[in-house]
């Protein structure tokens, strides 16, 4: 057994900072409030000494082992807890080197295995030599960059930028802004808020809409440039039937998943995407906490031009179709429904909302309501207008559209663990909805197309299930 | 094709209707106890009744109809689950990615001396409303046996 670098007692001091934060941040701001200088440096000082404290006691506590069979991880002292994680159960295995672990030759491991237990990876080694990477046969981060080989991809600057542009992640910041300045509320005493309050209520609107204005640019600003630093110079590339993806300016991330592992593929746009024509394929994978935080699925492509998508990822997938096999899209005279669907479910909630803040007299509201409806009727058009689904021999490809952008799945037949078909009762005649479940991290992925032809679903029954003739169905 | 579920289920649909309406009745009641108090629209409460009366109506009326589209079909490479009657709804799961079978029995199921039989695979779950509990172990163990020769070969 051995221990980690001790570089990362630091990965250990920001997990127990992450954890006790909000208690620090109290009480530093009380000491700051009470304006004695030298309380405040004993506060700061003590909450140092406790963060280390906890971070060495954790570090010194923590123990590995690497064979070529088994991983294993003893924790703790008083609550000791040893795990071992077979290597043929192994789904992906996630590598991160911060810029200052590249000079000790150390990085952050995270192994993650099917089971079902919490959404956190089976195992985190927050600072192992690069060294034992050759245990587990996969390339360290700075051996792959240099590939430059018919299996590799490296994404190009064009590629990127137009990618972190049309990058909705704004709204995410927006909100986070707006949650701080909440926060800000309980934490700072009452008089500087109103005070402040006034001396902008001086200033006057044209200030307040500049201020606005200057916040939403400097929100684009901060998602362009996450996106940049998040997939900066992203590469992938197949070893030995792995796939191995690796991205990041500050801190190198690694990702590498076997493709026997692959459940699905999956390409993604939004709108402003679509007209870019430009699209993100990720892998969808068995086990969660296959990239970060921030989306759980594996990107395996973040940025591609539309029409070259499909022969690119061929190169590393072998089982994508080329071409692609031929779709029934969802029949022209039946869109409106998703439309009237879409519709209908928005009117009740609106209706429920006249009904119970007694705003029905107001005119402005039913405006307010009449533009929303149309809206919403124009999203469930779009919807219906992407809805489309096919099958060849091995798989089967679906699309759907969403809220501001549409999804296409390339499923291979024995990844699909079920499918339904659904008849609307009065409809059964013509129309069914199709819903394919397949497995994605610890949950399910349900891909639905309604109202396809009823002869259509009947051919999806009979590619599946070929062993059950289904009388009602055909 | 395939198999019906015993008659006695029945039964049990229309208990679940009966608690059903006493739900419904509850919410309606305190939609009825609110509006007045917090100056709602006062037509929520006739729709709320309306409602009650067609779903409970809707639930009763469509049982024997439920009843006779809930089957269920076993083949040696898959099984499948009929169900639903406002929306009819087919399942198929293949007998290579059944992870577990269970078998559980409510109060209600209980009282029928009927047992419900859920399947899983690695991401969903489907379920067979209610069968005799001989039927139900045996389809267990068949559905376990065809799976493990299933991932044998």
């Amino acid at each position: 057994m051995s221990r980690l670098h001790p570089i990362s007692i630091l990965v250990f001091s920001a997990a127990v900072l992450r954890q006790l934060g909000f208690v620090f941040l109290i009480g530093l701001s009380n000491s700051l409030l009470k304006g004695q200088w030298n309380v405040t440096t004993i506060v700061i000082g003590g909450e140092i000494l406790v963060t280390l404290a906890i971070a060495v006691w954790r570090w010194f506590f923590f123990r590995y082992q690497i064979t070529p069979d088994t991983i294993t991880i003893q924790r703790g002292l008083i609550a000791k807890k040893t795990s071992h994680i077979p290597r043929h159960n192994i789904q992906t295995i996630q590598q991160r080197q911060w810029f200052f672990f590249k000079p000790l030759h150390v990085l952050e491991l995270q192994i993650e295995t099917s089971g079902h237990e919490g959404s956190t990876p089976e195992a985190v080694l927050p600072g192992v030599p690069e060294s034992v990477l050759a245990q587990l046969a996969v390339p360290t981060t700075s051996q792959s960059v240099e590939v430059q080989n018919d299996l590799s991809y490296q994404i190009n600057a064009s590629d990127l930028t137009q990618y972190a542009l049309t990058s909705l992640g704004i709204f995410p910041i927006l909100a986070a802004i707006f949650w701080l300045f909440g926060r800000l509320d309980d934490l700072l005493p009452k008089t500087w808020f109103t005070q402040a309050q006034a001396q902008l209520l001086m200033l006057g609107t044209v200030v307040i809409v500049g201020l606005g204005i200057l916040l939403l640019l400097f929100g684009l600003l901060i998602s362009f440039l996450r996106e940049i630093q998040r997939y900066y110079h992203f590469t992938l590339q197949q070893t030995d039937h792995q796939l191995v993806t690796e991205r990041g300016f500050f801190q190198r991330n690694q990702v590498s998943v076997a493709t026997s592992k692959i459940q699905a593929l999956r390409f993604s746009q939004n709108v402003l995407r679509q007209g870019l024509k430009i699209t993100t394929i990720q892998a969808l994978t068995a086990s969660n906490a296959a990239a970060d935080e921030q989306d759980k699925d594996l990107v395996l492509i973040p940025v591609i031009k539309t029409p070259v998508a499909l022969p690119t990822i061929k190169r590393f997938v072998d089982w994508v179709p080329q071409p692609s096999p031929a779709v029934t899209l969802v029949p022209p005279r039946t869109r409106w429904r998703y439309a009237r669907n879409v519709i209908l479910g928005n009117a009740v909630v609106i209706g429920l909302l006249f009904a119970v803040t007694g705003q029905w007299h107001a005119p402005i509201w039913w405006l307010l309501a009449f533009i929303w409806l149309v809206i919403a009727g124009g999203l469930g058009r779009y919807a219906a207008r992407q809805g489309q689904m096919g099958m060849s021999d091995t798989l089967l490809v679906a699309q759907v559209g969403h809220l501001f952008g549409r999804t296409r799945y390339l499923i291979p037949k024995a990844k699909i663990q079920s499918v339904e078909i659904r008849q609307p009762v009065l409809l059964r005649h013509q129309f069914a909805h199709v819903v394919i479940n397949v497995r994605h991290g610890n949950s399910n992925q349900i891909v639905r197309v309604n109202y396809l032809p009823k002869a259509f679903a009947q051919s999806v029954w009979q590619w599946y299930a070929p062993s059950l003739p289904n009388k009602n169905l055909d | 094709m395939g198999e019906a579920l015993p008659k006695r289920i029945q039964w049990i649909w229309l208990i679940s209707a009966v608690i059903w309406l006493l739900v419904l009745s509850g919410i309606t009641g305190l939609i009825g106890f609110l509006v007045p108090r917090w100056h709602w629209w006062p037509w929520l409460t006739i729709v709320a009744i309306g409602l009650t009366i067609i779903i409970s109506l809707g639930m009763l009326i469509s049982i024997p109809y439920r009843y006779r589209f809930t089957r269920y079909q076993l083949s040696t490479l898959a099984l499948e689950i009929q169900s639903g009657f406002f929306t009819r709804k087919f399942e198929a799961v293949p007998i290579s990615r059944i992870q577990n079978v269970t078998l559980t029995a409510g109060p209600l199921l209980q009282w029928q001396h009927l047992q419900a039989v859920t399947i899983e695979t690695a991401s969903t779950s489907h379920t067979i409303d209610g069968i005799e509990p001989t039927v139900a172990d045996q389809l267990r163990d068949q559905l376990l046996k065809l799976a493990q020769e299933a991932r044998d070969e």
